[in-house]
């Protein structure tokens, strides 16, 4: 999921409440948008740590990337969904969705890639056998044939 | 040219078993499409189990209900999922 952000006045990770959406500001995730880990509780949903370490800057605190401004294969690129840990006192911008997330299914090619050299090539060998049988039966010589054409070789010599 | 390759060999239907999505693919489940979901993974390795697989919400749809992103979702690896994909990439601006 790629995504557009800048970047100003910072806060502490330790800040953040369930459901956040904010942007490290270094030395890691720097491109990223993540939230706190969350888990649901009896009590509804809650960030995934010790209530202790809640504007503490000392915890680790668990979070998920859950959109990344580079992509796949660029530096500092992590995958949606990628889970670490940042200490409470890491500093962040906190950030909004700008509009609302359009989703469409999405559509699998049948790996085409594959599908139409084995097409092609299927054919080019339909073409070639039925060229070597039609000079077969003019020449009359079933020996032309080649040798992967066994089976059409026993069928012309019954018929011949 | 890629078009037409894609056009002519398509899957009407994407629903696949969630074991099968690869981290950073985006899915929806297909008894509560509110949440968009990512598989979890660590360093790029996905969860290790043999029955179930995590998944982290990454947004929710105004009639989603108590869901959050970030949040954690533990899916049956046989559990049949929508991939999607964003229309457009989205947009983040600062709060404020």
């Amino acid at each position: 999921m790629k995504a557009t952000f800048t970047i100003d006045n910072p806060h502490m990770l330790a800040e953040a409440s369930a459901g956040d959406l904010f942007v490290p500001l270094g030395p890691d995730l720097v491109e990223c948008v993540c939230a706190l880990r969350c888990v649901d509780s009896p009590d509804g949903v809650r960030a995934d740590m010790p209530a202790a370490a809640h504007f503490n800057p000392d915890a680790m605190l668990s979070i998920a990337v859950i959109a990344c401004r580079v992509g796949a294969g660029e530096p500092e690129y992590y995958p949606p969904g990628y889970c670490t840990t940042l200490p409470g006192a890491a500093p962040v911008v906190f950030v909004l969705p700008d509009a609302p997330l359009q989703l469409h299914p999405r559509v699998e090619p049948l790996a085409p890639p594959l599908i139409q050299p084995m097409q092609s090539l299927t054919q080019r060998h339909a073409h070639e056998a039925l060229a070597a049988i039609k000079v077969a039966l003019c020449t009359g010589d079933i020996h032309q044939l080649p040798p992967h054409l066994d089976t059409t070789r026993e069928e012309l010599s019954s018929r011949l | 040219m890629h078009a037409q390759t894609t056009a002519a060999h398509v899957v009407p239907d994407c629903l696949t078993p969630v074991a099968l999505i690869r981290p950073g693919q985006t899915f929806v489940r297909l008894d509560s499409p509110s949440e968009v979901l990512v598989p979890m993974s660590y360093a790029g390795a996905e969860t290790l189990d043999a029955q179930f697989t995590w998944a982290v919400v990454v947004a929710v749809n105004h009639d989603s209900e108590g869901y959050v992103p970030g949040q954690l979702l533990k899916l049956k690896r046989t559990t049949h999922v929508r991939r999607v994909h964003e229309a457009r990439a989205p947009v983040y601006a600062l709060e404020q």
